[in-house]
């Protein structure tokens, strides 16, 4: 199960063209903005988190970000730990 | 053997994220890595023929790609869908296999490392 980083608009929409069903896709930075479009996609929520002190720093932990999961530093290290190959997306 | 995959994003010149994801790519392999190397959207113009560097100072990027056999990278992959959309005439010199969208999801989910670098 690979783990792809996200970390824009741009970025996501070159992710979800490559990336398998059942990869896990983490938001992070300006990636945040995106999760709408995450859905939109097809990800499955249950595939998809935001890093939670980016979203919030942006203001979007709100209502249509609830049903998402929401990870700390330390998760996002546990999930470098289960996942290969990592793989970023930062245009 | 580890296997890895570079994969390139960004057109020649204008930055120097192909040049350095290239020169990355050969120190892998010289490290005995299995390596292969992915352009896709924009970085497919880096294959484009008739390329002249020298024209702007710069290294001609074919060159580049030309020596990687040396470095035993011989696994060159294109997005097909950037070569239609683009338009990229892929130089002769090159053997670069196009592959479309779900070939490159196994590309990625087969490798031990992706490395996509900065931009």
């Amino acid at each position: 199960m690979s783990l792809h980083l996200v970390f824009s608009r741009a970025g996501l929409k070159a992710c979800c063209k490559r990336q398998q069903a059942g990869d896990k896709l983490v938001l992070l930075g300006n990636g945040v903005y995106a999760y709408t479009e995450a859905l939109d996609a097809g990800i499955q929520p249950a595939d998809l988190c935001l890093l939670a002190p980016d979203a919030e720093a942006r203001g979007i932990s709100g209502q249509g970000t609830l049903g998402l999961a929401h990870i700390d530093y330390p998760t996002l290290v546990e999930l470098t730990q289960e996942c290969s190959p990592i793989v970023s997306w930062n245009e | 053997m580890k296997r890895y995959l570079f994969i390139i994003s960004r057109s020649p010149y204008a930055s120097s994220h192909a040049l350095e994801q290239l020169e990355a790519a050969m120190v892998a392999a010289v490290f005995e890595a299995s390596v292969a190397v992915l352009f896709r959207d924009e970085g497919a113009w880096n294959l484009q023929q008739d390329q002249t560097g020298g024209s702007i100072g710069q290294k001609t990027l074919t060159k580049v790609l030309d020596a990687l056999p040396a470095y035993e990278v011989e696994e060159l992959y294109v997005c097909a869908d950037a070569l239609g959309t683009l338009g990229v005439q892929i130089d002769p010199s090159l053997t670069v296999k196009p592959i479309n969208l779900t070939e490159q999801q196994s590309l990625i989910s087969t490798s031990d490392a992706v490395i996509t670098a900065q931009p």
